[in-house]
């Protein structure tokens, strides 16, 4: 079995902090978009 | 693939709430994603009804049965309605379902954010429902909201943009836990290129959801601040631009056809290789047009609005860029034949709907072809061959794709089988239904017949008449899909848990049919 990164078998309090990174970077990205295009006339 | 010890000790302890409190209050995935598929039925019943007032006006030219405001009303809440309160939380409804059990995960990485994004959509619906009776009626302007039209509208607009709000924000919501839950969530050994393609397609779909979601929030905000605060973002006569919010709206808009499309495109490749017997053909290759789809999806938006009048070198750019998406499309619909190819092919109603996809998705590929062309497109440029264009991408692609879906998966889900026999008569009555609505309407935009008006010319006659009565046979063949799901659930024959032979995903392969209300508690180990 090849080692998978970023799955299941780590322990969940580690998996929990790298759920709530990923879901900051991908809200970030969102933010960018919404606040780029809303601002670009100002 | 297969998992690789046994999960028998999670079924035991299976404690599932009871009464309404379980559906409020649930975060988890499967009740969260059967909310997210009859929320996205009873949208198309409505979205349904509203086109069948908008075929009853057509029948005859003239003006019989409503007033041309409320008229324009249903054009624009037929599109809003089906668009983003049908299609697309039918297949968040498939991804919630579907993407833990595929990858091996207990749950989405986020129950509760999963909660709330489907508690979203109700007040959203309500909101466009609502707008309806709102002083001066329903906004008739489009599903496009294109200013300076919006900017007039009476107070419906303001309901209409909130609901985009929230509906945007339940779709932000979804995708990030959906990426979230692709990346972090698998089980061991599930290495990204082992995924099944549906949940491919779902990962690829989240991030443009997550890219252009937001643009539409903007470019609807702009329209709220321009109708309340005294700002000019689309008013010429305080420096603004109106076609500034259709460059807005369709980088938004074409990234939507294929948010759309493209978790289609993952059923289908779910439910083809099942009914030929044979693994699909080109898996990487998949993986990459998806991703060269979704890419293009960012680079081609001005072909929707060759007309404003546009340099002719961005003409030149948007229609050779739109025609290069044909090529990734192309890899996927000839790997979907070469999967067929020599395969052990049977038809039962999903293989159906899937084939059916297959030649009608096709006619609809070839026809947005033709309206990339600019010097075309200006001609056909609002009229009834777009209509015809876009309703074969969307119903015929999506939507069949989305009947398909049900129909593969309801013996997993409910652990019932369907009717087959009635599968079959739903499925050669929505096919030949459907073509009898829209092909028709092909010839009837070649012929000049403007889209989003009530009343027509005398030409346009019997392509009209004809169209109605297909679109009527289409919504009543649908109480038909209704009447064998409740029939399946209620009295259905037992299902195997591998009810098709040749499907082989996780699903089907670890888990019994239906799947237990917690599903891999304990990961399964994949080889």
């Amino acid at each position: 079995m090849r080692p998978t990164a970023g799955t299941m078998q780590d322990d969940r309090d580690k998996r929990r902090a790298r759920n709530l990174r990923t879901a900051l970077i991908l809200a970030s990205i969102a933010a960018a978009f919404f606040l780029g295009f809303l601002l670009q006339r100002f | 693939m297969e998992a690789a010890h046994g999960h028998a000790h999670e079924h035991g302890h299976d404690h599932i709430p009871s009464g309404i409190m379980r559906w409020v209050t649930t975060t988890n995935h499967k009740d969260i994603g059967t909310m997210y598929l009859w929320f996205s039925f009873s949208m198309f019943i409505l979205g349904g009804i509203m086109a069948l007032v908008i075929r009853a006006e057509l029948f005859q030219p003239g003006l019989q049965i409503v007033e041309p405001e409320f008229f324009n009303s249903m054009t624009t809440y037929h599109g809003l309605i089906m668009v983003f309160g049908a299609i697309m939380p039918a297949f968040v409804g498939f991804a919630n379902w579907l993407i833990p059990m595929q990858i091996g995960a207990p749950d989405m990485a986020f129950p509760r954010l999963n909660n709330w994004s489907f508690w979203l959509l109700p007040p959203a619906a309500l909101l466009l429902i609502l707008a309806q009776f709102a002083p001066g009626g329903g906004a008739g302007v489009g599903w496009t909201l294109y200013p300076p039209l919006t900017v007039q509208q009476g107070m419906s607009m303001d309901l209409t943009i909130f609901a985009v709000h929230i509906l945007g924000m339940s779709s932000i919501m979804g995708s990030i836990n959906i990426i979230t839950t692709l990346l972090n969530m698998r089980a061991p050994g599930m290495t990204l290129m082992k995924l099944p393609m549906f949940c491919w397609t779902w990962l690829i779909t989240a991030y443009l959801l997550i890219a252009v979601m937001p643009v539409l929030a903007g470019a609807v905000t702009m329209l709220l601040t321009d109708r309340h605060l005294d700002t000019h973002f689309f008013n010429p006569a305080g420096g603004g631009d109106p076609v500034l919010f259709q460059h807005i709206f369709w980088f938004f808009g074409h990234p939507e056809v294929y948010i759309i499309a493209i978790p289609a495109f993952g059923v289908i490749s779910q439910i083809i290789p099942a009914f030929s017997r044979k693994p699909l053909f080109g898996y990487a290759s998949m993986v990459y047009a998806t991703a060269s789809i979704a890419i293009l999806s960012f680079l081609v938006w001005a072909h929707h609005m060759y007309t404003v009048g546009m340099p002719v070198q961005a003409q030149l750019y948007f229609m050779f860029a739109t025609m290069l998406i044909a090529v990734p499309t192309g890899v996927k619909v000839f790997n979907w034949v070469a999967t067929m190819w020599k395969g052990s092919l049977s038809f039962e109603t999903p293989m159906l709907f899937a084939v059916g996809f297959l030649f009608l998705f096709t006619i609809g590929g070839f026809t947005g072809l033709v309206l990339s062309i600019t010097p075309l497109d200006v001609q056909l440029h609002d009229t009834y061959y777009v209509v015809a264009h876009f309703h074969y991408v969307m119903v015929a692609g999506a939507l069949f794709s989305a009947f398909g879906g049900i129909y593969f998966w309801l013996p997993k889900w409910t652990g019932r089988m369907y009717d087959e026999k009635l599968g079959k008569i739903h499925f050669w009555l929505t096919f030949v239904f459907f073509n009898i609505a829209f092909f028709v309407q092909h010839f009837s935009g070649l012929a000049g017949m403007p889209r989003r008006i009530p009343d027509y010319s005398l030409q346009f006659t019997e392509f009209n008449a004809i169209s109605s009565i297909g679109a009527f046979g289409f919504g009543l063949s649908q109480l038909l899909f209704l009447y064998i799901v409740v029939k399946t659930i209620r009295s259905g024959e037992k299902a195997a848990q591998k009810q098709w032979e040749g499907a082989d995903s996780l699903e089907w392969t670890a888990l019994p049919s239906p799947p237990p209300y917690h599903s891999f508690e304990t990961p399964p180990l994949i080889k």
